[in-house]
């Protein structure tokens, strides 16, 4: 038997230094955990994606199928049939839609994230802000590709791309921000309700309508108008139109209120998490 | 020199639901989030662990040791206390959590690796060690979802014990795999030990207590009851145990309950042939469970039932009244009902008895009483290996072999 022999080698080839009888190695370094988590985070989020196209040869095909379906329904119905005098009404609408499909989507995904997970939250350690983190990821890999599909309609409807775009990587990041916050709270309390999902369902129901996106704010009889305009979401999601349909840049107001209401959300968010996960391995 | 893990006064306090309301809507109604009892699995437990040393936790089940494990882990925090680790940890607790079931097994060294803590590169690094470790040949290109369990445990296994720590936790999962393979696992965890690396194991298994810890505690009720050398405190707990077995009637293991309580459970005995309690069986020995129970209202259609789990988890065997057909109508305002075998055909092994009273289609729990009494049973002459025993024959080339007489 050579087990006698073989522990001393193999503990002095691992550590070339002569540091072998140090009891206490140093550990790695933060920043190395800390990288270690990022690719931890990258690694969910491809598993995630490769998850949601496996198997289909049309692959991201299907994630830009629904907005193109939405779009075409609601050109119908409100250019054709209701018609609102907005032209051209699919570069409006998508200017809109698109970013509240990746909102969406960030939030349900997010809100069941801690659930899904429930083998490994229960047996492993490991930094739990990454289940809400990587579904926001995820789904802002699809807002980018959905966003590409944008600019195409907007070429194609004549519609070109101003000078203002260069406005849409702080919104898409103000909007992640925004998505992370609430999406950490929602799945943070789905582990203790397991209807919050459903709650989520219907209120993005509402607050869709509820938001100007198929519609544009000034069609809003004047006296309803400050019910919508307190909607952060309005402010971000105009702030959209501007810049793909108006061409301009967005106004001061709305994205500075938006960037206030972001920020304090995923404080509020990111900290009742963290209160709440520390009995995630019981509850879940 | 700091010590690798110490604990100080640290407590766990666990809730048990009886009835969990797990909606808004019904939280919203009842103003609460369910029934439930708490209660404290470990309390003002204190021990250090100092680097380099093997430390083993023994106890009963439910005695918390595999909660002094995870809070090790930081998988759970205390409710009190303080619990400081220096090092990185690395935990064999349950093997292969978190793999995906559709990526390949080499995938999952990743994916695994990942979640553990790892970079790519140093998993990159000892990616050909981590295979040759597990020893699943060419299955490392399939999908996990192919993989036996056995082999999905020996991957994990793999990919645990290469991770760079500096302090390893171990909750009974030395002996994974055929024999090969265990004599593997023990190898590596002594290669652990001789670099000087920390090492906590909780196990049923005493002998691995012996054989791997410079020191052991025994959990009870919440605290250390005995702490010294493993071979004094696994002494201690047999001690426990075997008095136990002569004072049935002391607190048993700690042990999960739950149910409406309509009809409760007064007392569970384990009876052997002379009709007296026994906790200790040879394996065909005939068996009796004693079920004592109490109406605190009228409960129609009771089922009662009995469970057999192994101390490792596995479920051994099951039987309730309602598969047998028995209809038990208005159940008496106490009484006891009785199960027999005429043999116990289990290998040997340390075993857990659950009991319950449950109504017809098991919709509502009147009592569950999980892992109500622990025992053991013996195999003596005739031990083969597995769950159960077939009291089997051989017929070698015409003739009956008859056992040796033992």
């Amino acid at each position: 038997m050579s087990a006698p022999i073989e522990p001393i080698r193999l503990s002095a080839a691992r550590r070339p230094g002569g540091e072998a009888a140090v009891v206490a190695p140093p550990s790695p370094g933060r920043r190395d955990a800390l990288l270690a988590y990022g690719e931890l985070l990258a690694n969910f989020v491809a598993r995630d994606l490769k998850t949601k196209y496996r198997g289909s040869v049309l692959g991201i095909f299907w994630s830009l199928l629904n907005p193109l379906l939405l779009m075409l329904i609601y050109t119908v119905v409100f250019s054709v049939i209701v018609r609102i005098n907005i032209k051209p009404y699919p570069v409006f609408l998508l200017a809109g839609l698109v970013p509240w499909n990746a909102f969406a989507l960030t939030l349900t995904s997010a809100t069941t994230s801690v659930q899904q997970s429930a083998n490994i939250v229960r047996k492993v350690h490991f930094p739990l802000e990454i289940l809400p983190l990587s579904a926001v990821v995820t789904a802002s890999v699809q807002l980018l590709i959905s966003l590409v599909l944008l600019a195409g309609l907007a070429l194609i409807f004549g519609v070109g791309i101003g000078p203002s775009i260069v406005f849409l990587p702080l919104l898409v990041l103000l909007q992640l921000l925004f998505s992370f916050g609430l999406g950490a709270l929602l799945a943070a309390i789905q582990v203790y309700f397991r209807d919050v999902e459903y709650f989520l369902s219907v209120l993005l129901t509402v607050w869709f309508f509820g938001t100007p996106i198929v519609y544009s704010l000034d069609l809003v009889p004047a006296r309803y108008r400050p019910f919508f305009e307190a909607n952060p979401m309005a402010w971000l999601i105009s702030s959209y139109q501007d810049i793909w349909f108006y061409k301009r840049a967005p106004g001061f107001a709305p994205v500075a209120g938006f960037f206030v209401v972001a920020v304090a959300m995923a404080a509020i968010g990111l900290a009742v998490y963290r209160r709440l996960s520390r009995r995630f391995a019981e509850e879940v | 020199m700091p010590a690798a893990i110490s604990f100080e006064r640290v407590s766990k306090r666990f809730r048990v639901y009886k009835q969990r309301h797990d909606s808004l809507k019904e939280a919203f109604i009842r103003r609460r989030r369910g029934i439930y009892d708490e209660f404290w699995i470990l309390r003002d437990l204190s021990f250090e662990v100092e680097p380099g040393r093997a430390l083993g936790i023994i106890g009963a089940n439910g005695s918390g040791k595999s909660t002094a494990l995870k809070l090790i882990a930081k998988i759970l925090h205390p409710n009190g206390g303080r619990i400081a680790v220096n090092g990185r940890v690395s935990a064999l607790l349950e093997l292969g959590t978190g793999f995906h079931p559709d990526y390949t097994g080499r995938e999952n060294i990743f994916l695994n690796g990942a979640l553990l803590g790892l970079r790519r590169d140093f998993i990159r690094r000892r990616l050909d060690q981590i295979i040759e470790f597990a020893g699943i040949g060419p299955f490392i290109d399939n999908p996990v979802k192919t993989y036996s369990s056995g082999m999905a445990m020996r991957l994990g296994f793999a990919i645990a014990v290469n991770v760079e720590s500096e302090i390893l936790l171990i909750d009974e999962v030395l002996a994974v795999g055929d024999a090969a393979f265990a004599q593997k696992c023990f190898d590596r965890v002594s290669q652990f030990r001789a670099e000087g690396k920390t090492i906590v194991l909780v196990s049923h298994d005493l002998d691995a207590v012996r054989k791997f810890c410079d020191r052991a505690i025994l959990i009870d009720q919440g605290g250390v009851q005995a702490a010294g050398h493993p071979e004094e405190v696994t002494a201690h707990y047999l001690a426990d145990v075997r008095r136990r077995q002569e004072h049935p009637d002391e607190a048993g293991p700690a042990t999960a309950r739950w149910g409406t309580r309509d009809a409760e459970i007064v007392r569970t005995e384990m009876l052997g042939t002379n009709g007296r309690p026994r906790y200790i069986f040879d394996t065909g020995d005939p068996v009796q469970i004693v079920i004592s129970y109490r109406c605190t209202r009228p409960v129609k259609d009771a089922v009662f039932g009995v469970a057999v789990t192994r101390a490792d988890g596995v479920y051994c065997y099951a039987a309730n009244t309602g598969a047998r057909g028995i209809r038990i109508g208005q159940l008496a305002e106490s009484g006891s009902v009785v199960f027999s075998a005429p043999h116990l055909n289990l290998a040997e092994g340390n075993y857990q008895l659950s009991v319950a009273i449950t109504d017809t289609d098991f919709r509502t729990t009147y009592d569950h009483w999980d892992r109500r009494i622990e025992f053991t049973v013996r195999q003596a002459g005739a031990y083969a290996g597995g769950v159960v025993f077939m009291n089997d024959q051989w017929n070698v080339d015409g003739a009956l072999a008859p056992p040796a007489a033992s």
